[in-house]
Order: C-alpha cells, then sequence, then structure tokens
C-alpha cells in the first residue's frame, strides 16, 4: 500500500501549481547565482602580492581587529547595524562619542587620539594596489593593541556595552565575533588551500559547497509551499472524510504524501546541481585538473536534502496542527530569523538550518567544521522525522478515533 | 470467507457468513455543551435502512459516529459484531458516502476511485478487476476520463456510491445522497442505492421523506438528537391512519385553515384549493378521509414531539 501511495502522491505533486512555482523560482534563482566560472583555481605564484584571505580563531588578533574598527567607526560617527536583517545607519552624537571613545581606552589602556594616530596610522596612508580585495583586507586587517590584562570575557562584556549604545545588529555583537578573524593568506597556506580544492575537493566538492549555500537559502522557505498544499489538499477539495473513513493508517498516508514531497523536491535540485556542474567539469578538464563526477550531488545529498526534510517535515506539522496556511508565516519567521542571525557567511553551523557557505574552497577550514556541519545536518534529519511522526499523530486524531500504527505500510 | 485488502494476516479481514448488523445501545455524543444525540439506541439489519429527521437533529453525527471519525462520549455501537472503537477493524467493513462528496478535482472518476481503492487496501489486481467493475455498475465507465472538477452533481454522487462499494464493505453509510439532483437523478440513485443493498446493510440518512418511502422498509425518526420513531414504514403509517382528510376550500381560507390545522399538501385551482389535512378528528364536515403517506406521519410524528396540539 506505502509505495502505491507514495507513486500516487507523486503523479498528484506533478499536476499542482505550487509544485511547478517550486521548480521555476529554485531553478531561475540557482541559476542566476552560478557563473560556472573557474576563476578561483589559479595555482597561487610565489612572487604574488595577495592570496587572498582565510578565517582564523585567534581570540588576541579578534579583540585587536574589533578594538581598530570600533576605533575608526567612533573617528567617522557612524554605524552599519542590520536590525532585524535590515541596514540602518546609526549617528553617534557626543555624548555617546564620548561614552564609545572611554570603551576605546578602557580596552586598549591609551588616550582615543593616540590609539587613532597611532596604533591606526598606516589605515590613512594612501595605498597604491589596485586589486580592491587586496585593499578591503588591507584596511579591515588594521590592529589597535589591547592592554595586556584584557581577557576575552572582559572584551565581550565592553562589546556588548558599545551595543547599548549604537543598538542591535552592530558588528560588535559578540556572537558575530565566533566566525573568526579574517587574515591574508601566505603563499604556503594559498598553496595548501589550492591542493586541498584540487585533490580533496577535486575542483566540483568546492564549488559544489558554493551552490549547496546558495540553493540553502532558498531552500530554508521555498519546499513550505508545495508541502503546505499537499497537508491542505484534502480541505481544499473538500475530500477529508472520504479519505479519513478509509482503512489506510495515517502514519502510511502521511508518510507517503511526506516522502512524495520530499523527493519531488529533491529531483530539480539534485538536477539542478548535476546541469551545473558541467561547466565547472569542462573548464577542470581544459585546466588539466582531475575533477570529482560528483562533487555536487554529495554535497547536495548531505546539504540540502536534510534542509528539504526538515522544511516539509515542519509544513506537515504546522498544517496539521493549524488546518489552515498560517504555517506559512510562522516558516516564513523561521527563515528570515535563521538567515538573519548568522554570524558569518562561512561556516558557523551552529544549529541553524541554513548553512551558510558563501564562498569558493576554503577547503581547510571546511574540514575543521565538517564535524560541527555533520552533526547539524544529522540534526536536521532526525527532526524532520519527528515532525511527521508528530503530524502522523494529528491525523490521525482528526480522523476521528483512528489509531496511528496500524494497517500495513508496505503492503503492495 | 472473503478476504479483501490485505493478503494475509487478520488485518482487514472479515467472514461474509458474519452477521450484517449494528448495534447502537444508549449512545450519547455531546460537543461540549451541545448534546447532539441522547442515549439512542437502535438494531439495524440487512437491507436498506432510513434515518429520517430535520436538519440538525442529529443524522450527521450518528453517521459520523459510525464511520469512526467521531468519537462517542457513552454508550456502545458495534457494527458485525465489533466495538466501534476498534477503528482498524471497522473501517474495512464500512463504505462512507458524505453529504457533500468530493474528491482531488483535478484527478479523472478512474484515478480518484483507483487512489481510493488504495486507501482501502486493494492491491493491483484487485484494483484492477473492481474499478472498471464499480465504474460501470454506477453507469460511469463511459466518463472514466472526466475529470472530478468537470463532473455534474449526479455524476459526483454515482462516483461517491462507486467509491463506497468498491472495498465490498458490509455497511454503507449515505448521508443525504439525494440533495441536488433532478428527478430522474435521483430515482436512478435510489435505485442504485436499493440494488447494492441486497446483500448488505445501507444505511440512508435524508430529511427528504419521498427518498425513504421509494427505497426503505425500516426506518428511525430522529429529532434533537432523540430517537423518535423506530420500526417500519407500514409501523409509522399506522400512526396516521383515519387522521389524513382532503378537503376543497376557498382559497381566501387558506390562511385560516393553516393556523388552525396541520395542512401536508395545497393543490390551488382558482379561486378553491384542496388541501391535505393531518387532524385527530375531521376537521370539518365536508373534509373526506384519504390514504395516508409517509411524509404525513412524518410531519404527524414531528409536530406530535413539538407539542404543536393545534391540528389534534
Amino acid at each position: 500500500m506505502f509505495l502505491t501511495l507514495f507513486g500516487k502522491e507523486c503523479k498528484m505533486m506533478l499536476k499542482s501549481v505550487s509544485y511547478y512555482i517550486f521548480v521555476i523560482v529554485f531553478v531561475w534563482f540557482i541559476s542566476s547565482q552560478m557563473d560556472g566560472s573557474l576563476s578561483e583555481m589559479e595555482r597561487p605564484k610565489p612572487d604574488q602580492s595577495f592570496y587572498g584571505t582565510t578565517y582564523v580563531q585567534d581570540k588576541q588578533l579578534l579583540m585587536e581587529r574589533k578594538l581598530a574598527e570600533l576605533t575608526l567607526d567612533i573617528y567617522y560617527g557612524n554605524f552599519s547595524t542590520y536590525p532585524l536583517g535590515f541596514f540602518r545607519n546609526v549617528k553617534i552624537n557626543d555624548a555617546e562619542k564620548q561614552q564609545l571613545q572611554k570603551i576605546v581606552e578602557e580596552c586598549s589602556g591609551k588616550r582615543f587620539d593616540d590609539v587613532l594616530y597611532g596604533d591606526l596610522a598606516d589605515y590613512f596612508t594612501p595605498t597604491e594596489s589596485e586589486d580592491m580585495e587586496e585593499v578591503v583586507a588591507r584596511t579591515s586587517g588594521c590592529q589597535v593593541k589591547v592592554k595586556e590584562s584584557l581577557t576575552y570575557e572582559a572584551f565581550c562584556e565592553k562589546m556588548n556595552q558599545v551595543c547599548d549604545i549604537v543598538g542591535a545588529g552592530s558588528a560588535y555583537e559578540p556572537k558575530k565575533m565566533e566566525r573568526g578573524v579574517s587574515v591574508p593568506m601566505s603563499y604556503e597556506q594559498a598553496v595548501e588551500e589550492y591542493q586541498a580544492m584540487t585533490e580533496k575537493d577535486r575542483v566540483t566538492g568546492a564549488f559544489g559547497r558554493l551552490f549547496c549555500d546558495y540553493a540553502s537559502v532558498m531552500l530554508a522557505i521555498l519546499p513550505v509551499f508545495p508541502a503546505m498544499a499537499c497537508v491542505l489538499k484534502e480541505k481544499r477539495n473538500k475530500c477529508s472524510e472520504v479519505i479519513y473513513a478509509r482503512q489506510a493508517s495515517s502514519i502510511a498516508v502521511v508518510f507517503s504524501r511526506y516522502l512524495a514531497c520530499v523527493v519531488m523536491m529533491f529531483l530539480p535540485v539534485l538536477i539542478s546541481a548535476i546541469v551545473m556542474q558541467q561547466p565547472y567539469l569542462f573548464h577542470a578538464r581544459t585546466l588539466g585538473l582531475s575533477a570529482d563526477l560528483f562533487g555536487f550531488v554529495k554535497y547536495v545529498i548531505l546539504w540540502l536534502l536534510p534542509e528539504i526534510m526538515a522544511v516539509t517535515a515542519a509544513a506537515f506539522f504546522l498544517g496539521q496542527l493549524t488546518n489552515g496556511i498560517f504555517g506559512i508565516f510562522i516558516q516564513a519567521v523561521w527563515a528570515y530569523g535563521d538567515l538573519m542571525s548568522a554570524a558569518t557567511l562561512v561556516g558557523s553551523f551552529g544549529m541553524r538550518l541554513v548553512a551558510r557557505w558563501n564562498t569558493v574552497g576554503q577547503t581547510v577550514y571546511f574540514e575543521q567544521l565538517k564535524g560541527q556541519f555533520l552533526m547539524n545536518r544529522g540534526f536536521y534529519a532526525v527532526l524532520s522525522l519527528l515532525f511527521v511522526l508528530s503530524a502522523a499523530l494529528l491525523y490521525g486524531k482528526r480522523r476521528g478515533n483512528g489509531g496511528l500504527l496500524y494497517g500495513k505500510v508496505r503492503k503492495a | 470467507m472473503i478476504r479483501i485488502s490485505t493478503k494475509s494476516g487478520m488485518k482487514g479481514e472479515f467472514s461474509y457468513s458474519m452477521k450484517a448488523e449494528i448495534a447502537i445501545q444508549n449512545l450519547t455524543k455531546r460537543y461540549g455543551d451541545k448534546t447532539a444525540l441522547k442515549k439512542v439506541s437502535l438494531e439495524v439489519e440487512q437491507g436498506m435502512f432510513g434515518l429520517l429527521g430535520p436538519n440538525g437533529a442529529g443524522k450527521t453525527t450518528l453517521m459520523r459516529v459510525l464511520t469512526t471519525l467521531t468519537k462517542k462520549t457513552e454508550g456502545e455501537v458495534s457494527i458485525c459484531g465489533i466495538p466501534v472503537e476498534e477503528s482498524k477493524r471497522i473501517r474495512p467493513l464500512i463504505g462512507y458516502l458524505p453529504q457533500e462528496f468530493s474528491m482531488y478535482g483535478n484527478m479523472t472518476a478512474q484515478d480518484a476511485l483507483d487512489y481510493l481503492a488504495v486507501l482501502s487496501g486493494l492491491n493491483k489486481e484487485e484494483r484492477k478487476k473492481r474499478v472498471p467493475l464499480m465504474l460501470q455498475k454506477v453507469n460511469l465507465y463511459e466518463q472514466r476520463k472526466t475529470k472530478v472538477k468537470a463532473m455534474s452533481g449526479g455524476m459526483k454522487r454515482r462516483l461517491g456510491i462507486a467509491q463506497a462499494i468498491i472495498h465490498n464493505p458490509k455497511v454503507i453509510v449515505v448521508d443525504e445522497p439525494t440533495a441536488g439532483l433532478d428527478p430522474e437523478e435521483r430515482v436512478r440513485f435510489r435505485n442504485l442505492l436499493c440494488e447494492i443493498a441486497l446483500d448488505r446493510i445501507v444505511i440512508l440518512s435524508t430529511h427528504i421523506v419521498g427518498d425513504i418511502e421509494a427505497t426503505c422498509e425500516n426506518i428511525a425518526v430522529l429529532n434533537e438528537g432523540e430517537i423518535l420513531f423506530h420500526g417500519t414504514v407500514m409501523e409509522l403509517l399506522k400512526n396516521v391512519e383515519g387522521k389524513v382528510y382532503s378537503a376543497e376550500v376557498a382559497v381566501s381560507e387558506l390562511a385560516g385553515i393553516q393556523k388552525e390545522y396541520m395542512v401536508t399538501g395545497i393543490l390551488n385551482t382558482g379561486s378553491t384549493a384542496s388541501v391535505k389535512i393531518v387532524a385527530n378528528g375531521r376537521p370539518f364536515a365536508d373534509a373526506k378521509p384519504i390514504q395516508a403517506d409517509v411524509e404525513d406521519a412524518y410531519l404527524y410524528l414531528m409536530h406530535g414531539k413539538r407539542g404543536d396540539e393545534v391540528c389534534f
């Protein structure tokens, strides 16, 4: 019964408008993000002035960078904040300026002007480089020495005071410092990174993560619509009672629909990944590099499948719970909150639904975070099963006194 | 022994030697403070059984309890000896045509029937045989490719019957099946119900007396959650024997007569009208006693229950 039902539910999805909207929006979005270029794949040369940046977890360096950033923001009198994810420019008044200067002085143990014109003297020296990434790296690489007795915890406390003055969503929120600190790579590090990308990631793996990064943003909300349409189709077509009174168990009905939704939504994602991998495969071959045929596919399965499962399962649960589309708003808030709470666009997976990796490569760094990443995806896979099980229980309850586990799930 | 819907094991299994009967004892259903069914007791055996009552009488609640869609509050209900709480065993025995039958609009008649057959546990071979058979039985085979959303009310209702009998249940529950059908469609539908009631119980719940009169031998009348009458159509008619009169009256007198007596029919013929009156005694000298029909008996019963003394 289960497999037959699954097949029929898949067929039904193929007749659903919301499914085609899902496919079109997803394909349009992802194809507008991936350009198929391999410019990041050039082998580093020893005489380059800049090799890109990498992230390190160095608290001392992080404090010094943050203090420099704070000093410059005070100097310009402007703070960029993102309360609820939207940009807001905060201008500080004289009283706030003095309070902030005092924080800088307490952290550095020096007068504010000495910090500005001493530690940050280089910042005010013009540069001749035309490499934008290098210029950004140089200016954002400014440091202000913190006093020796200042612990990281005490520094975070001071940054909380800064947040109290400039408001929520600034770069001084301690949780945003979890991402580590971006530092310019040395030649050796650049070579190591290049080798990791060509040997470990075999080119396509590095771009596969970028594909997943973009896709995961869309998949945080997009599956809600076909899933909710699937959950509410009985109500919309006024055929609930006819179906409720049948012999099939609630678990067979709900799980077959859920599985159909997941499979049918995963298919266009998988196909898009396979298609979009082709230019990278081709370019890699022309560069004489050995590319991984499954570079995109393996990441899509590990990265995006648990997300589709979780979002779909939550829609099933909320659809059954509210018997209406209210769940869409809850999930929109969830997706938005998850996206906006990300401390960084690279790594810092934690328990976030949307796993960000908005960069090509950084293979060595990814390998360090792989355990955290796998735990995150595993968590969402388990969570989705709990959601579907709860949805099946609610469905059974709606069917009157129908039990959950009766009926033969595997009957042909 | 006939097994449907399962290849093995006891699940979903029943025997046709099993007696088709429904036993309801002191059934009460409450929705919060409102009592929809009050200590209802009924015995239903094979054949057509009519459940008559006005809108809001509790008929649909009773149907929903029988089809396991609503939990009873108190009392005992069993179908073929199986308590209704055991929905796993009850559902294979029940076919249900709800008041407003519909299916996914973009499915064809054949696909909808096949989908519901899967949900009823029929395997591929069984579906291959039964789906066309049922479509033929309800005269929908030629329109099997018609989408549900394109079907007329009558076609939908016939598809509803096909889905209710697709898994060969012992009991079929049909709730207000003829509402909205044209006369021809209604007669065809009633005949279909009688045909399928030959070897099972068909409970026909309706407020349309004509449907009951044309199809059912045994009936129950439900009003405000209580059984007012349970017996045969003949017994119901007996209650009103000698109490139905016909008279020719002036049209100008109609309003007064309607106020004073229970008028069950008026036929205007210009300045006079022929009225049908139910009353305990002869209403006026020239009123002639006539043969009562089920509608007269039903109205007599209902007015009696409401304490409407005006006509008696």
